[in-house]
């Protein structure tokens, strides 16, 4: 399955704290509908090329919902233009903060073929909204109205929580407050990630993130029926209990060949971080064919990762097989390469170790072989 | 699209003016229940009796003729046991729930009596502030007590209606959810809780509206109301029992947080009836 997050706007209405794309890309380029098609026939190309691959299509932002309906509806059409033989084989997603949607953009979207909005929350004040003092009141406001509207259409959602230095004063309530937001889980706990100065003082040491679940994850443990899909605890019992693989891009070690970025202006990355944090550029859609930039040589860096790792950095971790050395391009950040391991592998093992193993006496053991 | 339940006063005319509907006729005198009845049933169904009265319960003048007839009946306190005792045969063959008011000291123990007796009881929470402790060790009696006893509400609706992912709104025990309930007035004007009745704050004054309210952008801002606990911040957003309270006690809670505890206890005394049951139903299947 390729991937390609799709930012044909890095604009917001938002102004969230730890957004790097807010603090880094130029928010008003839109692609062009012209290098949209060019986008299309590319994806058309590259689907013909390998017959078994199906194609997702993240659109992500900014707030791509600032491209209006009609945006939508031409990339509709230019699908069905350019892609006559594979949209079978196209599937779109949608990342959105839903402060701007309405009944319209869920009418095209059905008809794109998405049924589920992927978002974020979070409760306190001036963590998200718009202006310098980040308006939550009408950001909030805003966003339940959307809400409301998904729920009413029987639309899936989704959110992620971005675990700052504000949250750890009580993780539980946190994590109450969440679960009582959303009863049927489908929410996310990730840290948040900052990429150069900590301009907002909101940072967090992979212990300190550690130590946030820990806090919350007896009482996930005790009462799974009440919470059920919280991850990364479901996720990782998943892994250790179940046997189950279910992991995501950062722990996979699998992202080599997956994933793409395309932005605004056709410029290409490895994949949606990667593009807010400009470390990989494969270049640009208007000068290279999707086939190359998923052929691109850079990617091989990624694709021998595991291999140096597991001889170097991550040699003899019993939880290689759950988190492979995290995301290669946390390790990035960190080392200028790839081939090391993710700071926030220790916060992974931290909590497997303090935490979820003595807790529920549970033992990651490898059952790759 | 659900028809509500509809709470209003013993009110002929009112009552004439509504059509196959299910009614909860709210009164304050023992002598007009076969009227209610009569009236209630004639071109509608009487879904309960609400009687709010001023004698302690022990002191209702019950009466055979009482039987079938569904009565909730709501009192200060439960007044003398012998005179409880001496009408019990009686009692038990009606059905019937009685509601005590928070606001008497011995209410709690009250309950616990008349449920130990076999009699359906409830608290119906008044306006000084709740003993939660006392409130706590009653939902303990009610839900794990081994001796045979009558139900406790609201412990018993919040157990037996409780999901583990959604949210549970004991306010119906009191006919008073409006997403199962509306008020009318005695001029047909429709509220959407007991509260915006006498506050004279109506989702619409024409009797008529009856079946397009949840239509009406009011209704949708009222069910969506539990989302103002998020958008204000509020500390019952973040506390564990808010499922099943919805923050009824916001107010109280900013001073004297025992709610929260008690809402918790009580979420995982809805687990264990839960669990329970699960194991029960496993044993005869």
């Amino acid at each position: 399955m390729a991937v390609i997050i799709f930012k044909p706007t890095e604009k917001c209405n938002s102004n969230c704290i730890y957004c790097d794309v807010v603090a880094r890309k130029d928010q008003h380029v839109v692609m062009s509908f012209d290098l949209l098609e060019l986008v299309f026939k590319n994806i058309d190309e590259f689907l013909k090329s390998k017959p078994e691959e199906k194609l997702t299509l993240i659109w992500h932002g900014g707030e791509p919902l600032l491209l209006g309906l009609d945006y939508f509806k031409r990339a509709l059409e230019i699908q069905d233009k350019f892609c006559l033989d594979t949209k079978q084989r196209i599937e779109h997603a949608i990342q959105s903060n839903l402060t701007l949607i309405n009944q319209d953009f869920i009418d095209v979207f059905k008809q794109m073929g998405i049924h589920q909005i992927g978002t974020s929350y979070d409760p306190y004040p001036h963590m998200r909204g718009p202006g310098a003092d980040r308006d939550t009141d009408t950001y909030n406001k805003k966003f339940f109205e959307g809400l409301n509207l998904l729920v009413k259409n029987n639309f899936g959602w989704g959110f992620i929580y971005v675990v700052t230095k504000r949250s750890l004063e009580n993780p539980l309530d946190v994590f109450y407050l969440l679960t009582n937001f959303k009863m049927s889980g489908g929410f996310m706990m990730n840290p948040v990630l900052i990429y150069g100065e900590d301009k907002n003082d909101i940072a967090i040491t992979p212990e300190e993130y550690s130590d946030f679940l820990g806090a919350i994850f007896p009482v996930w443990w005790r009462n799974q029926d009440r919470f059920p899909q919280v991850d990364p605890f479901k996720s990782l019992v998943t892994n250790i209990r179940d046997k189950q693989k279910s992991l995501g891009c950062a722990d996979s070690g699998t992202c080599a060949y997956h994933y793409a970025y395309i932005g605004p202006q056709g410029e290409a990355s490895h994949c949606g971080r990667a593009g807010d944090w400009q470390i990989i550029s494969y270049g640009n859609i208007k000068e290279r064919s999707l086939i190359d930039i998923y052929g691109d040589a850079q990617r091989d860096a990624l694709a021998q990762r595991n291999d140096v790792l597991s001889k170097s950095d991550c040699k003899d971790c019993r939880l290689w097989y759950i988190c492979h050395g995290g995301c290669p391009l946390d390790a990035f950040t960190k080392h200028q390469g790839f081939h090391h391991k993710s700071a926030w592998c220790e916060a992974k093992k931290g909590f497997i170790e303090k935490y979820l193993e003595p807790i529920t006496g549970l033992k990651a053991e490898d059952h790759e072989g | 699209m659900m028809q509500h339940i509809i709470v209003c006063p013993f009110n002929q005319g009112l009552i004439d003016r509504l059509h196959s509907r299910q009614l909860v006729i709210q009164d304050n005198n023992c002598d007009r229940i076969h009227d209610i009845t009569r009236v209630g049933n004639r071109q509608n169904r009487i879904h309960s009796i609400f009687l709010n009265l001023r004698e302690p319960f022990g002191a209702v003048p019950f009466h055979e003729s009482w039987k079938g007839i569904p009565l909730n009946i709501s009192c200060p306190e439960m007044g003398f046991f012998k005179d409880v005792a001496k009408k019990l045969p009686l009692i038990k063959q009606l059905k019937l729930r009685v509601f005590l008011s928070s606001d008497h000291k011995n209410t709690y123990t009250q309950l616990r009596i008349l449920s130990s007796l076999g009699i359906p009881c409830g608290i119906m929470f008044g306006e000084l502030p709740v003993h939660w402790e006392a409130l706590n060790d009653l939902m303990v009696y009610s839900v794990y007590g081994k001796a045979k006893h009558a139900s406790i509400e609201p412990f018993q609706y919040i157990i037996s209606h409780y999901r583990s992912v959604g949210r549970t709104d004991f306010s119906s025990v009191y006919f008073d959810n409006p997403m199962q309930f509306l008020h009318c007035s005695a001029e047909g004007k429709i509220a959407l809780s007991a509260k915006d009745l006498a506050a004279g704050n109506f989702i619409s004054e024409n009797i008529d509206d009856l079946d397009r309210i949840q239509e009406l952008p009011a209704f949708a801002e009222r069910k969506n109301e539990w989302q103002k606990f998020f958008l204000k911040n509020s500390i019952c957003a973040s506390c564990p029992g808010w499922r099943v309270c919805l923050g009824k006690y916001a107010v109280q809670a900013e001073t004297d947080p025992g709610c929260k505890q008690f809402y918790a206890d009580t979420m995982d005394a809805a687990d264990f009836y839960r669990m329970k049951n699960e194991k029960e139903q496993e044993v005869w299947r």
